[in-house]
């Protein structure tokens, strides 16, 4: 999804021969649904918040590091070349960095 | 009606866990074929057929809690479980989050028609130099899947792209997002151009990205900050109380 973001029919757009179902939504059974959903997308958004809390973004497969910026885990063994990753996935990465 | 969609049953294989396939299977067994196309077309994200299928299904009657439910849900609750065991990973649980807002698009009329009116409104970008936007789509999918309408403004979103999409949709909440240290710094700027045109009490502004930290969100002068998609929407909810204590005050 998303450099162009909402290219999807807006609720506007959305045929009006769907309110026709307006009255028959249940609100408790709605409220049921929703929170049911939230569980699936919490469940989600902490599968995918783990790895980021150990492995910084900008590290690649090869431990070299992709950044743009300066950081104190950078370590340049080759004049040149992508600096290599010296941190450890135990910590914290961010603080690291240096804007 | 048992599993009859060769395509979901297939990816129902997938969900292992007694109690989610139980509870999956319910959900799914509670539909017919047609609800069984859409939740398949969901775990696929193929956005177009779960358009048209949704339209299809509220135009020949069902219950729009039937189509979320049997329809909607039922795939999200098999992508996650796929997410979860990393049999599908964040690009393809993106896609179908897009699918689910196909289908919701023509659900949400139905609800506010009924009375169930969206919590807020919110415009939501990357902030101008910056393109990474997973973290963004995430809070986003949350967001929706809360009852915020959220205007998705994209990446590399310059301040006057917030403060005219913020206009024109009226929204409660102005989000930002960014990934590189180097682009941080223009969430405070979009701050600036709204204080600078006299708009910076319509709204509340909130920050998140993996550098930014709460300080830093301070700093800017934001009103809220969200360190993963979770605190984001509960972070929303807290200044959308604000807001209408506020107004109501």
């Amino acid at each position: 999804m998303a450099d162009s973001p909402d290219n999807l029919p807006s609720n506007n757009q959305a045929n009006q021969d769907d309110n026709a179902s307006a009255k028959k939504v249940d609100p408790g059974r709605l409220r049921d649904s929703m929170s049911r959903l939230m569980d699936i997308y919490s469940d989600i958004s902490n599968t995918a918040a783990t790895p980021g809390q150990t492995r910084c973004p900008y590290k690649d497969a090869k431990s070299r590091c992709t950044a743009k910026f300066p950081c104190r885990n950078q370590f340049f063994k080759v004049v040149g070349e992508k600096a290599i990753c010296t941190g450890s996935d135990d910590i914290d990465y961010r603080s690291a960095w240096e804007s | 009606m048992p599993i009859v969609h060769e395509g979901l049953a297939k990816e129902f294989e997938y969900v292992t866990k007694e109690d989610e396939r139980a509870m999956i299977l319910e959900q799914i067994e509670a539909g017919d074929a047609l609800m069984q196309e859409m939740a398949y077309s969901l775990i696929t994200g193929d956005h177009n057929a779960v358009n048209e299928l949704t339209q299809k299904a509220l135009g020949e009657g069902r219950e729009a809690n039937d189509v979320l439910d049997e329809g909607l849900i039922s795939g999200m609750a098999i992508v996650g479980v796929k997410f979860r065991d990393n049999l599908i990973f964040v690009p393809e649980v993106l896609i179908a989050a897009r699918a689910m807002k196909a289908g919701m698009a023509h659900i949400d009329p139905i609800l506010s028609a009924s009375g169930v009116e969206p919590i807020g409104t919110a415009v939501f970008g990357t902030v101008k130099g910056d393109l990474h936007d997973i973290g963004k789509n995430l809070c986003i999918m949350m967001m929706r899947g809360a009852g915020f309408v959220v205007h998705d403004l994209g990446v590399d979103t310059k301040p006057d792209e917030f403060i005219e999409a913020a206009d024109e949709n009226g929204a409660d909440l102005v989000m930002m997002s960014a990934l590189l240290t180097t682009t941080m710094p223009n969430m405070g700027r979009t701050i600036v151009e709204f204080e600078d045109m006299g708009l910076r009490d319509e709204y509340k502004f909130m920050t998140g990205g993996a550098p930014v930290t709460q300080e830093f969100a301070d700093d800017m002068g934001a009103d809220g900050y969200g360190d993963n998609a979770i605190s984001c929407v509960d972070k929303a909810k807290e200044l959308i109380a604000i807001m209408r204590a506020a107004s109501a005050g």
